[in-house]
């Protein structure tokens, strides 16, 4: 008998939406032993109702095949919110096509039936790597957002003509100030948004640029 | 021989049509009879031979009653050889006819001779043509369509033989114009005749599909066909010309029985073969035994009149066995094709079985697997877990006992495999189908009602897989609505379905449920529309299987107001 780990690398809960009793109940006992969290839905809409805000980092394990909202439906509809973890699907038929849609819409992995251990156990770690990832990736730009939200109108500006490779010369005789007063508000700036050196406005506006793209996709 | 007098003869393919053989292959192709082959050169002599000394030999029946020779053989064996023979055929038949007339006894040859005999091969040469055009002589299917075409050939040919040959006799010494009307009026039947009798034979002989055919029906057999046919040729000439109960030209028609025997029975070929027979056989009557009765003349209508009439015969005889050959080979595809098509509807009904089952396999294997898992990790943490090592295993037993019930369910589903047919009252059915979810229905708290039209006939079905296909429908409603706050009806109805011939007997099971959400209509009879946590799971797939197999029919009508799914079945005649 191989040597078991009573806590996993990465602990996090892992959230089982299954109609079939027998199905939900081992495997909520199984990564109970591997030391993750569980909760238990009967379906889709069970899951969709249940309380906020989830604890992280968590993963979704749906099976496709439900009474009512399907699993795939579930996954589809989780991708729109920025704030769901991610999803793993398992199935009592091997069907390619159809693992082949849910992965493309974002699903982590697709777990056939009877599932192997080691296969259940890698997918859940990868889940729960996954949340985390997206859950810092979320708290950077939020603080970016931040950030940037506090800076006035002119400072904004000041911001776009640095990040836009103008020299201070040529932003103070657009403003009309001298270069000190440039240079100083550029300080200023710089002290705002918490950056230490030129370069990282830039490594900021390339983040901005991202968190505007995420929020618009999400549109 | 042949091939050994081919080898001897480099030069010979240089001798044959090539065109006419493309064309001849061609035509194979397209009847798809025996195969033509190229006329071997041996024969070609033959048919030479044959056209040279035919004309004197006919002249050696020394019958006053005849005047001139009773059927001109040569002309069949020019076209014949023309039409099938070396391309330079053409030329040696214009020498032939002009070594015929050469030989022949009374005539004075002459140089006016030249230029009828290149007359003569030409009227050869297009009836040859005309022959290769527009039928198919050369094959073993030949066509009612193909006589046509042979005698619209033949009687212009033997008028125009009759008038060069005529003119030229004018030209020659001996004949005075007066005699040739008369003349002429027997020289054109004895060339018709010729051709008639000769040339179907000679055509099919040349081409080598006489040869083919005769292979097919086999020497021994054909001989001794020949045999009998001779046999009651002889007794029947016996009969017309030797006892002659009554003149001979009136009992001649019985010399027509045997040929048609013999049209029937072997087509073409028979006649082709056996028409030279019976016109010698006639001839040597009339020789050796004489006739008061009747003129030469009579008797060479009589016998083209048999020509003819046996070809067509024979000809539509050959296109009837076709047509039946062709018949019971589309009959034969039919089968076959069907026989795939039942195929592929057990091979479905098989995928079908095979995708529930698995799928309901799964759920129970998945859950022993996991809790196997489980149990592995428990095992190893020591004593203190064991109250849960053992209430894990007891979860395992329980799967395993759920799949077994599975797996028994599907067997009593399919019990032996082949249906048994029986007359069942709807009554019956539908009260077995209670009973079995009487407990489930007083659970549930679910109601149920039935409807059942007056003097509903008995159906015709296997009671215990319908019974399955009922159990399936009323338990997905006892599902259903053991779920659903509101009120919890079955309503089972059954009546004969109006203007139907044989009448079929409509079951409807209704619930007063929710409904199928219109998401799943589509697929509600695909084998992975069911997902219910305890249902049979079967699935509405293999229900319509069942039902359609028994020659009915079960289908989800979605308008009407309560969830409705209709069962049509056969009732018993």
């Amino acid at each position: 008998m191989p040597e078991r780990q009573p806590s996993p690398s990465l602990p996090g809960h892992v959230l089982l939406v299954e109609d079939d009793a027998a199905v939900r109940g081992s495997l909520t006992l199984l990564l109970q032993l591997h030391g993750y969290a569980t909760a238990e839905f009967a379906s889709a809409e069970a899951f969709l109702t249940a309380p906020r805000p989830l604890e992280r980092p968590a993963c979704v394990l749906a099976d496709i095949h439900l009474p009512g909202m399907s699993g795939i439906a579930l996954q589809a509809r989780m991708v729109h919110d920025a704030h769901a973890p991610p999803v793993l699907l398992m199935t009592a038929q091997g069907n390619e096509a159809l693992a082949r849609a849910a992965l493309l819409q974002g699903a982590v992995d697709f777990l056939e039936k009877p599932i192997e251990e080691a296969a259940l156990l890698a997918a859940v770690a990868a889940g729960l790597r996954s949340d985390l990832e997206h859950i810092a990736r979320h708290r950077e730009h939020d603080a970016v957002a931040a950030r940037v939200g506090s800076l006035t109108r002119h400072e904004l500006a000041l911001f776009d003509r640095i990040t836009n490779g103008l020299a201070s010369r040529e932003i103070a005789t657009e403003f009309g100030l001298t270069v000190e007063r440039v240079e100083q508000q550029r300080a200023r700036l710089m002290e705002k948004l918490e950056v230490a050196r030129v370069t990282d406005l830039f490594r900021l506006r390339f983040r901005l640029g991202e968190v505007l793209a995420e929020r618009a996709a999400r549109l | 021989m042949s091939s050994a007098r081919n080898h001897e003869l480099p030069g010979l393919a240089a001798l044959m049509d090539a065109p006419a053989r493309v064309h001849m292959a061609d035509a194979h192709h397209k009847s798809g009879g025996p195969a033509a082959a190229a006329m071997p050169f041996w024969l070609a002599i033959l048919f030479l031979a044959a056209y040279v000394f035919a004309d004197p030999a006919t002249g050696l029946f020394p019958n006053p009653r005849f005047g001139v020779q009773p059927l001109s053989a040569h002309p069949a064996f020019a076209i014949a050889l023309i039409a099938l023979g070396p391309a330079k055929a053409v030329a040696a038949v214009f020498a032939a006819v002009l070594v015929g007339w050469a030989l022949a006894r009374d005539s004075g040859f002459t140089l006016a001779a030249v230029p009828a005999a290149a007359a003569i091969t030409a009227i050869y040469w297009l009836a040859a043509r005309a022959l290769r055009r527009w039928a198919r002589w050369d094959t073993g299917a030949v066509r009612p369509r193909d006589v046509n075409v042979l005698l619209a050939v033949c009687l212009p040919a033997a008028i125009l033989c009759t008038a060069v040959d005529g003119l030229r006799q004018i030209a020659g010494p001996g004949l005075t114009a007066a005699a040739l009307p008369l003349l002429s009026l027997r020289l054109f039947v004895a060339n018709l005749l010729g051709l008639a009798v000769l040339a179907p034979l000679l055509l099919q002989w040349a081409s080598g599909s006489w040869t083919a055919q005769l292979k097919r029906i086999g020497l021994g057999v054909a001989l001794r066909e020949l045999l009998v046919f001779l046999l009651a040729l002889g007794g029947l000439l016996e009969l017309v010309f030797g006892l002659r109960p009554l003149d001979e030209f009136r009992m001649s028609y019985l010399l027509f029985l045997p040929m048609i025997v013999a049209a029937m029975r072997r087509g073409v070929f028979g006649v082709a073969t056996l028409l030279p027979v019976v016109q010698l056989g006639l001839l040597a009557a009339l020789m050796l035994i004489g006739t008061r009765a009747g003129t030469a003349f009579e008797f060479q209508i009589l016998m083209l009149t048999l020509a003819i009439a046996t070809l067509y015969l024979g000809a539509l005889s050959d296109e009837r066995q076709r047509a039946a050959a062709s018949l019971a080979e589309q009959e034969r595809a039919l089968r076959e094709r069907g026989l795939a098509l039942a195929e592929a509807q057990r091979m479905a009904s098989t995928a079908e079985l095979a995708a529930a089952l698995a799928h309901d396999l799964s759920q129970p294997l998945s859950a022993i697997g996991t809790y196997a898992s489980a149990s592995q990790v428990l095992a190893a943490r020591g004593p203190a877990d064991h109250a849960k090592l053992l209430e894990t295993l007891e979860q395992i037993t329980r799967e395993s006992a759920r799949a077994g019930q599975y797996l028994r369910r599907m067997r009593d589903f399919f019990r032996t495999g082949s249906m048994r047919e029986e007359t069942v009252a709807v009554a019956e059915l539908l009260e077995t189908t209670r009973a079995h979810l009487q407990g489930r229905m007083r659970r549930g708290g679910i109601g149920w009602h039935l409807s059942l039209e007056t003097a509903l006939p008995p159906v015709q079905v296997d009671s215990v897989q319908i019974g399955a296909v009922l159990g399936n429908l009323v338990g997905n409603a006892c599902d259903v609505l053991a779920e659903h706050p509101g009120p919890r009806t079955i309503h089972a109805r059954a009546f004969v379905v109006a203007g139907s011939n044989p009448a079929l007997v409509r079951i409807l099971v209704e619930d007063s449920g929710p409904g199928v959400p219109p998401e799943l209509r589509p697929r509600l009879f695909l084998p992975l529309a069911t997902s219910k946590p305890n249902g049979m799971g079967l699935g509405l797939a293999l229900s319509r299987s069942i039902a359609e197999r028994q020659g009915g029919h079960l289908w989800f009508d979605d308008s009407r107001a309560p969830t409705t799914f209709c069962l049509d079945l056969r009732s018993h005649a």
